[in-house]
């Protein structure tokens, strides 16, 4: 019947057409999400080192770590559990979901060489290996 | 390459990340024809020209961050200096707690990531022409321009200090180079018994415990090698500036009767054949005299018309580092008006570069940026050769004030300087050079 036959097809081109707007939206707030990631996984590498990799033994590397760890430890310092030097000062900074990103960031970076800066004729300073 | 403008900075647009990539659909990507012409591959970023001046810890980690996180820019770095001298750190090479070249950096790294390097004077930059004008004659183009041109030192009201010869008798020493060890060669000459005498300027200056730091580091060396000598602190601040308790801690303890402070101390000149710092109801003598002066954005950013407040700072628009006065051009570090609370620090400039990439990678993609940014503070002072304690603090963006405030119940001081954070402190420093040019 050309009343069905038409109203099928509308029908499912609304689904269609809500489908990709869900996954637009969807897909713009994991972006932003990525985005906003990596803007607060910034404000760590000062002392983390770029990219989560230490130069040094500390502070510690943060690249390849375990998420939950990661995410766990956070809190811990967040909830004044966890004694620090100044890990509790940074973590009472952030919210419990910016932590989430910031420690999700970290764990999908891999870990590898970190980069120090150069001496003043170019050669290494000795970057440590992971 | 075309110009690219902020005009569709608030409409969604395809974006850099592959990640972002994966969601973009046909109506969007037509809609967006025009932008791809202007773009490599999605995970190339943006193409378009970005000038940054000033290769210090604001302009190095902007320039390098840029080119990491969107490789197709084209990112030059103009800078006056052939190699990168840290402040952090050099009060201990007073001390002898620690050599320059442990301090100094080359920017080859960055040239072998791909950013170009060029060693000059910038006189200006216009921005009708988004060129920037060098001392050679050269113009550069740009889509978007950064300045990061630290502090000049204001000696306005010092006349003393202004020749020359007065500045090599009386070295700064608060840029880290020539000047740091010729105070050096002055401590070290010194007979004991002798006196430092250092006068430090009304906040904002770069670096607020650092002149506190300077004075522990310096009774460290006098108790070591001069214990009858005397360290004086006249200060026109009413009291210390930064971590006071760490300070006065050192200064009651190790160095009791070694440290004089004096607050409220109101500078009028300085008489260097005298040896006098000229206070304005007191005159003191001293052995070797160091008046760190007042301080103001670099002399650039004056010229290209970016000073804003108390014809010193530079305000900016905190969600992009972006010049209030002139579009197109960001500013870093020091030489920016701070938001309150916020210090004049290395720290503080590597998290400005960050925000500063990541919103002009965001705004010649022409995408919204990121609207709720935040950046830390840490910063790190010896008390000795070892022993550090640390001031943290945590910064959000306000909307409804646009500026930054501390995030309330964040931060703080260490509740002592030890040798761990000693040992972190020269972590800190070794990754924050590395995030520059590494």
């Amino acid at each position: 019947m050309t009343v069905i036959s038409h109203r099928i097809p509308r029908h499912s081109r609304r689904v269609g057409l809500l489908l990709v707007a869900i996954c637009f939206v969807a897909g713009q707030a994991a972006a932003d999400d990525v985005s906003r990631a990596r803007g607060l996984a910034a404000n760590c590498t000062t002392c983390h080192g770029s990219d989560g990799r230490s130069v040094g033994e500390v502070p510690p590397s943060l690249a390849g770590r375990d998420r939950a760890e990661l995410l766990q430890t956070l809190l811990d310092y967040r909830a004044g559990q966890r004694a620090s030097m100044i890990m509790e000062q940074h973590a009472r900074g952030y919210s419990e979901a910016q932590l989430a990103l910031i420690a999700g960031w970290f764990s999908r970076l891999p870990a590898g060489v970190a980069l120090a800066a150069p001496r003043a004729d170019g050669s290494s300073t000795g970057a440590r290996q992971p | 390459m075309s110009t690219l403008t902020r005009d569709g900075a608030t409409t969604r647009r395809p974006a850099a990340d592959t990640s972002r990539r994966a969601f973009i659909h046909g109506g969007a990507s037509l809609a967006a024809a025009s932008v791809f012409s202007t773009h490599a591959g999605a995970a190339e970023g943006p193409r378009a020209r970005v000038v940054v001046v000033g290769g210090g810890f604001g302009g190095a980690t902007a320039a390098r961050h840029l080119k990491r996180w969107a490789p197709a820019l084209d990112v030059t770095l103009i800078e006056r200096d052939a190699t990168f001298i840290s402040c952090p750190l050099s009060n201990l090479v007073l001390a002898g707690n620690a050599q320059i070249a442990d301090l100094t950096f080359g920017y080859q790294s960055l040239e072998r990531l791909g950013i170009r390097v060029i060693r000059g004077e910038v006189m200006a930059i216009d921005a009708s022409t988004r060129t920037v004008r060098l001392a050679s004659g050269d113009r550069l183009a740009y889509d978007r321009a950064i300045v990061s041109p630290g502090v000049e030192f204001d000696l306005a009201g010092i006349p003393g200090l202004q020749a020359p010869a007065a500045r090599a008798a009386m070295p700064v020493a608060w840029k880290a180079g020539p000047e740091t060890l010729r105070l050096r060669q002055h401590l070290e000459a010194m007979p004991d018994g002798g006196a430092f005498v250092m006068h430090i300027p009304q906040a904002p200056y770069r670096c607020p415990p650092g002149p506190y730091e300077r004075a522990c580091q310096i009774a460290d060396y006098f108790k070591r090698e001069k214990p009858r000598s005397k360290v004086i602190v006249l200060d026109a601040n009413p009291d210390v500036v930064s971590k006071k308790a760490l300070f006065m801690a050192a200064w009651n303890g190790p160095y009791k009767g070694m440290v004089e402070y004096r607050p409220n101390c109101e500078l009028a000149d300085v008489d260097g054949p005298a040896k006098t710092v000229k206070l304005v109801f007191d005159d003191v003598p001293g052995d070797v005299i160091n008046v760190i002066p007042p301080q103001r954005a670099g002399a650039v950013a004056d010229r290209s018309g970016l000073v804003t407040a108390n014809r010193r700072w530079c305000g900016i628009d905190w969600l992009t580092m972006e010049s209030v006065a002139v579009k197109g051009v960001h500013v870093l570090g020091d030489a920016t008006l701070s938001a309150s609370i916020m210090p004049k620090s290395a720290t503080m400039a590597n998290q400005h570069a960050k925000l500063a990439a990541a919103a002009i990678i965001d705004l010649l993609a022409e995408r919204p940026v990121e609207p709720d940014p935040t950046l830390i503070n840490t910063c790190y002072s010896f008390v000795d050769g070892v022993r550090a304690g640390h001031v943290a603090s945590v910064h959000a963006y306000e909307a409804a004030e646009r500026t930054m405030s501390v995030v309330k119940g964040s931060g703080g001081l260490s509740r002592e300087a030890n040798a761990t954070e000693g040992a972190h402190a020269w972590g800190w420093a070794r990754n924050i050079w590395g995030e520059a040019l590494g």
